[in-house]
């Protein structure tokens, strides 16, 4: 568990980015710190591995302060992936995997199978790509090598800043959904830094938005959707409620009338949606599939169909709670010349 | 093509070795620079305090824009106020060492420069994550820095290394070897193969050295070609490659220094200090060892004229081919020895005027001739001690001056002409006398006619003088018959002094139309010269004396 007791960071030249957070994260929990630039989320991951060192109060893993410990050990028990110019440009893909184990004096017979390991992980053939250099990688093969370095040593905790930031939507979305099913085998206490609302709420089990160093609300991307806690998160979310509404809603969770028991157990396939899978990614699965039914699977166990109706009158009701805010501002803009 | 292939049995062999030498300056003097240069550049780069960075930068920068041979020069007289200031000889003021302190001084700045702006332009995200990483700051500087500012680093240390191959060339002057030995021989005879001898390889080593740094940069790229055949399992790391690059150019030096020690003869041998016009002239090194039937154990060492005598002082050399008339021989305790089987002709100076000169001044043949006989070998020795004496040393033209004055040939008060008959150049080769000589033959025509003067003095050796005289940018210099015969004419020695001085006259008069006008009076032969306590203990008098125990030293 990480705790932030009350801190503090000021900058020399009296600039406060991060004021009194107090915050907890319990074990295994993706938290993601959202917000804009400037609003200290940055800072406040960096001081986890005191890449920064708060100006007041304490952080505590596992009970313990770490200004205590010795910041060289400690960083290297915390993964760290940023964005793709994080990778070592003068080492192979396998040298830039086993810097931690390296510094760790892992033996090399055991760095070689972790670097195997990690890159079948991250859905990079080893043998093709171990002896690559990053200039040879595309985007995403890069930030898959960076999220496959911050794992190597089996780091409890993982911290990683905007990891997906510099990818085109498509691949950035793919690389999403394959660390979220990666992260729900590996379970790590991870801190992701972003400043895209759908990357946090997709991502995190909770998320804590700051502005300007003050943490406003901390809460699963559920609740920060439909109950923000004040007027600030209210309107950072804003003109994105509806398709919001969608991500963090899933399949099991609009109803337990959605999955209807179906025509009976069928074999595992991929073409199908899980409770957990969101509106907008079943939505997608139609699309793609053109059928009007889909089966549910949890963990791979048959449940039952989701029908495309049921969908589309959720996402119908959805629109008509979010649609008021939006309504409004049409409204007002064209209420000169209707009135 | 037979001129070619007797060129290179003539000076193939030494062509070699001075090729040798001047790598081992290079390479000694770039490993010494590396070592001082690239730790001072990381040092300055991490170090958060900006007034060091500029002042260390600013210090190195000043040595950059001396011009390489005042750079030389000052290195050696720095070493000698050292030694004066330490009231011993606690450094050799001549040789490699002044020689590798003026070439790692002018390599240092491309380095450090390299070294601080590579580390320096390094992503400091890069950094960042590192640290994150936990690597310690040491780790950091080693696996990611560094190797990251390497090919910056690389091209300094290219630039750096063509440069020290250039002025490398310069050190020839302090007695350090090297191809300059070669190009300034070539100079003061005027041969071209004797520069090109020397430049061709200094060249072919600069644009070698040039090639391989360049592949070498490459080679480390990252993601560079080399990089994507890489095939297999080994992946040679960039630390790996870093270091058997060092061991590759450790073992090139180690390999040069080591033949360069072996080729030399053990133990204390007698060694010569010459002039590059000595090592080439008929009437200088070839033809005294064959008169003489003796050679050296250690191929003699080629100097500077001016720095000659305080080399032999300083037992830096052994023997020195002296000028009679210079008078450091009596002042640094030296002894000439005495050429028992004449092998140097008379060199009596006069001074050596165009024909068509004398025709349109007719007055000047009078009045050079008024110096005829006035400078015996004495006087002459005065007059440039008084120039190349340590303590209180005095300006050519005043000593010229006072000579004039003392001995009747102009008032004390004279003043030059108006000018007004037009204007004749005087030349003068690179030493003290023929400077003295110059000013005393300027100030008389000044002082005694309405002729101007524009000095040349200090060119480069006897042929350039010599050429310029024929070529008519010079209108007369002062010559000495032997050199006339020797080496401009390429005959024969005669030992008689008038019938040395009547051959060349006629000669020059009959072939070019110039004319030697009366000596002076001084003979300035060339004497071998040494400290007077090593005469003493050898028992050396004579030139034989010295070739025997030279023979005895070596055994034969």
């Amino acid at each position: 568990m990480i705790a932030f007791e009350q801190v503090c960071k000021t900058y020399a030249g009296g600039v406060e980015a991060v004021r009194d957070l107090t915050l907890e994260i319990p074990e295994q929990e993706t938290l993601v710190l959202l917000g804009t630039s400037g609003s200290g989320k940055t800072t406040t991951m960096k001081m986890v591995n005191r890449l920064i060192e708060p100006s007041n109060g304490r952080i505590l893993i596992e009970g313990e302060d770490i200004m205590a410990q010795d910041a060289i050990a400690l960083r290297r028990r915390i993964g760290y992936a940023i964005q793709h110019i994080g990778l070592f440009p003068h080492m192979t893909v396998a040298a830039n995997i086993a810097v931690v184990p390296k510094l760790l004096q892992w033996s090399g017979d055991r760095i070689a199978e972790r670097i195997d390991e990690l890159l079948n992980m991250v859905g990079l053939e080893p043998d093709e790509f171990r002896d690559r250099f990053p200039s040879q990688l595309s985007g995403g093969q890069r930030q898959r090598v960076g999220v496959a370095r911050a794992l190597a040593a089996d780091p409890p905790i993982v911290l990683m800043d905007e990891p997906f930031g510099a990818l085109d939507p498509i691949t950035r979305e793919q690389l999403q959904n394959e660390f979220l099913e990666l992260e729900s085998v590996i379970r790590k206490t991870i801190i992701f830094v972003t400043h895209d609302v759908f990357e946090a709420v997709r991502m995190g089990d909770r998320v804590a938005l700051l502005d300007a160093g003050r943490l406003q609300q901390v809460a699963t991307p559920k609740e920060l959707v439909e109950s923000p806690a004040n007027e600030f998160v209210d309107q950072f979310l804003g003109q994105h409620r509806f398709q919001l509404s969608l991500l963090t809603q899933t399949v099991g969770s609009i109803g337990t009338t959605a999955v209807r028991p179906g025509q009976g157990p069928c074999p595992y396939t991929p073409e199908s949606v899980s409770p957990r899978t969101s509106l907008v990614d079943a939505l997608d699965m139609f699309k793609k599939t053109g059928k009007s039914a889909l089966p549910v699977f949890d963990h791979r166990q048959y449940v039952g169909e989701f029908a495309k109706r049921d969908l589309l009158q959720t996402i119908t009701e959805v629109l008509g709670e979010t649609e008021a805010p939006s309504g409004e501002t049409c409204g007002d803009s064209t209420s000169g010349g209707a009135g | 093509m037979i001129a070619a292939a007797g060129f290179f049995s003539a000076y193939g062999s030494e062509m070699l070795q001075s090729t040798r030498e001047h790598m081992v300056l290079t390479l000694i003097a770039m490993l010494v620079a590396c070592a001082i240069a690239i730790p001072l550049g990381v040092v300055l780069a991490r170090s958060r305090l900006k007034g060091l960075v500029t002042a260390v930068m600013g210090l190195v920068s000043i040595i950059q824009p001396i011009p390489s041979l005042a750079l030389v020069a000052l290195t050696v007289v720095l070493f000698y106020l050292i030694n004066e200031f330490a009231g011993a000889r606690v450094l050799a003021t001549l040789g490699t060492g002044p020689a590798l302190v003026a070439l790692v001084a002018y390599a240092l700045l491309p380095i450090l420069r390299n070294t601080y702006t590579g580390i320096r332009q390094v992503d400091p995200t890069i950094v960042e994550v590192a640290t994150g990483m936990g690597m310690t700051q040491r780790q950091i500087l080693f696996s990611v820095q560094l190797p990251l500012a390497l090919p910056v680093i690389m091209a300094g240390v290219r630039i750096a290394t063509v440069w020290t191959i250039g002025v490398a060339t310069l050190v020839s002057l302090v007695g350090a070897g090297g191809l300059g030995d070669l190009i300034f021989r070539g100079l003061s005879t005027y041969r071209i193969n004797l520069i090109l001898a020397g430049a061709a390889p200094a060249a072919g080593l600069a644009l070698t050295f040039d090639w391989l740094l360049g592949r070498l940069e490459k080679w480390r790229t990252p993601g560079g070609q080399a990089d994507r055949q890489q095939q297999g399992k080994a992946v040679i790391s960039s630390g790996t490659k870093a270091v058997i690059v060092l061991i590759l150019f450790a073992g090139l030096v180690v390999g040069l220094v080591a033949t360069t020690l072996l080729g030399r003869p053990h133990g204390k041998h007698l060694t010569a200090g010459f002039t590059a016009e000595f090592m080439e002239r008929p009437d200088g090194h070839k033809g005294l060892v064959k008169a003489y039937d003796f050679r050296f154990a250690a191929e003699p060492k080629q100097m500077d004229p001016g720095l000659m005598y305080k080399a032999c002082a300083d037992g830096a050399v052994d023997v020195i081919c002296a000028f009679a008339t210079d008078g450091r021989i009596a002042a640094y305790d030296l002894v000439t020895l005495d050429d028992d089987r004449n092998f140097f002709p008379p060199y009596y100076a006069a001074p050596l005027v165009r024909g068509d000169t004398l025709t349109r001044h007719p007055k000047l043949e009078g009045i050079l001739n008024r110096l005829a006989g006035e400078l015996d070998d004495a006087t002459m020795r005065g007059l440039n001690l008084q120039v190349d004496r340590e303590e209180n040393p005095r300006k050519a033209s005043a000593v010229a001056r006072d000579f004039l004055v003392s001995a009747g040939l102009i008032e004390p008060d004279a003043e030059p002409g108006d000018g007004s008959a037009g204007t004749v150049v005087i030349g003068g080769k690179d030493f003290t006398e023929q400077n003295v000589l110059g000013e005393i033959m300027a100030i008389l025509i000044e002082c005694s006619s309405n002729i101007s003067v524009e000095r040349k003095l200090y060119l480069g050796g006897t042929m350039i003088c010599f050429n310029a005289l024929k070529s008519g940018d010079l209108d007369l210099y002062a010559e000495y018959t032997g050199t006339g015969l020797v080496n401009i004419l390429g005959r024969e020695v005669i030992s008689d002094p008038d019938a040395t001085y009547e051959v060349v006259k006629k000669a020059c008069k009959d072939e070019w139309n110039l004319i030697w006008l009366k000596p002076f009076g001084l003979n300035n032969t060339y004497t071998l010269t040494v400290r007077k306590k090593l005469a003493e203990k050898l028992g050396l008098k004579t030139f034989s004396d010295l070739a025997a125990c030279v023979k005895d030293q070596r055994g034969e």
